[in-house]
């Protein structure tokens, strides 16, 4: 399922590094500057690439326009920004149209597993979970309340 | 005070700040005569090899832990308890774990004494402005590195400090996850408009303090006392790989090491 598997804090120093390097280089280049191994800075490049931020080919990484437009945003532009690209992503797109059906737009948890589970066919339903809403939360997109056990549209 | 008093006269001086410890019966010199001074707008680093009371002398600054000799001077005053122009960041990042991220920003105003109503509306400004807005009913444990040191960070902001103490800000975070954090610190500080005006920070990693630091203090082993002072006078923003950068980092190692 497609939905970047990576906490944000890497996507930006990802992509602030990569802006140091002049918005392109070699990624070999880059986990050894940032002294990390391919294995952990790989799946960061993945999800930049899926957000539009990023683009790879043959070794090289580079900024895309969108990547540098996001990041000369400020704090809260940057979040809008991702919002938007959440958005043209198939799972959370199913999940706010599935959410909105909703009483009040708001879902528990477990109906959240089920609805990986069932209509996005997610193998790992709870660690998607985990990052639908860590994501859903950096783009303003969901709020969730754990106490409560509410998942809620912004 | 005269413009010229206020131009040469520093935000923080310390003069002559020692500090032991007793350890099984006996004294064990931590910190001995320690004396810089600080002035406006400054980001200050503090390294040296572990051990040499960088974590203690923070605490003395704030005013948190006693000095056994010198003073700290703030605009003029001996300060002898808690500064409350002061905030501190720590490594730990030091959370409550039952409180969600709202009521732990809060908690940096409960000792100010704001009523309730004017806290949470503080927090959510600041929150917003750490790049937690959407987190605000989030626990402790449902977050990563990188936005549990932004909690940290809020909370230790949201009394609008003028001197933001940072106790190794960075070292428990992961290389990314570091890196665009210290990016967000450089651009709170670089901003007059809001707080702080000035950044102490203690830290292991000389290229760290290289990089965003106008002055580099470096203690000795311990006991603790000023070795070198060195005036990073590299333009901002600055070229983190340039090669400037690298012969202020290979001094201060050979220094330390």
């Amino acid at each position: 399922m497609s939905i970047p598997r990576v906490h944000y804090s890497h996507l930006i120093g990802l992509l602030e590094a990569l802006e140091d390097f002049g918005g392109k280089v070699d990624v070999a280049k880059i986990a050894d500057d940032l002294s990390l191994e391919l294995d952990d800075l790989l799946p960061v490049v993945e999800a930049a690439e899926l957000l539009g931020f990023l683009r790879a080919e043959s070794g090289d990484i580079s900024l895309t326009d969108e990547g540098l437009k996001f990041l000369s945003d400020g704090t809260r532009g940057r979040k809008k920004h991702l919002g938007k690209r959440l958005l043209a992503l198939n799972p959370f797109k199913k999940l706010i149209e599935f959410m909105s059906q909703k009483k009040e737009k708001a879902i528990t948890k477990e109906e959240l597993l089920n609805f990986l589970a069932k209509e996005l066919h997610e193998v790992d339903s709870e660690a998607a979970s985990k990052w639908i809403i860590e994501w859903g939360r950096h783009g303003l997109l969901l709020r969730y309340n754990s106490k409560e056990d509410r998942i809620k549209l912004s | 005070m005269s413009i010229e008093a206020q131009l040469v006269t520093p935000i923080l001086d310390l003069k002559n700040v020692s500090k032991e410890f007793t350890y099984r019966g006996r004294k064990v010199p931590i910190l001995k005569d320690v004396s810089f001074s600080v002035h406006e707008h400054e980001f200050i680093s503090i390294v040296g090899p572990s051990g040499c009371g960088k974590s203690t002398l923070l605490r003395i600054i704030m005013g948190l832990v006693p000095q056994d000799k010198g003073e700290v001077i703030y605009k003029g005053e001996r300060i002898q308890s808690v500064n409350p122009h002061m905030s501190m960041v720590f490594q730990s990042f030091a959370l409550l774990p039952w409180l969600n991220v709202v009521e732990n920003v809060e908690l940096g105003l409960e000792a100010h004494g704001i009523p309730k109503e004017q806290r949470r509306k503080r927090a959510l400004k600041i929150i917003q402005e750490a790049g937690l807005e959407g987190f605000e009913d989030a626990y402790p444990r449902e977050l990563s590195g990188g936005m549990k040191q932004r909690v940290g960070l809020a909370r230790a902001l949201v009394t609008d400090p003028e001197i933001l103490l940072m106790d190794e800000p960075f070292s428990s975070l992961d290389p990314l996850t570091a890196e665009g954090l210290r990016e967000e610190v450089l651009k709170l500080w670089s901003d007059r408009f809001t707080s702080p005006d000035i950044v102490i920070m203690v830290t292991h990693n000389v290229e760290e303090a290289v990089y965003l630091s106008d002055r580099v203090i470096v203690l000795s082993r311990r006991p603790g006392t000023v070795m070198a002072e060195f005036d990073i006078d590299l333009l901002r923003p600055r070229e983190k790989r340039g090669q400037e950068l690298y012969e202020f980092v290979d001094k201060i190692t050979s220094l330390i090491a």
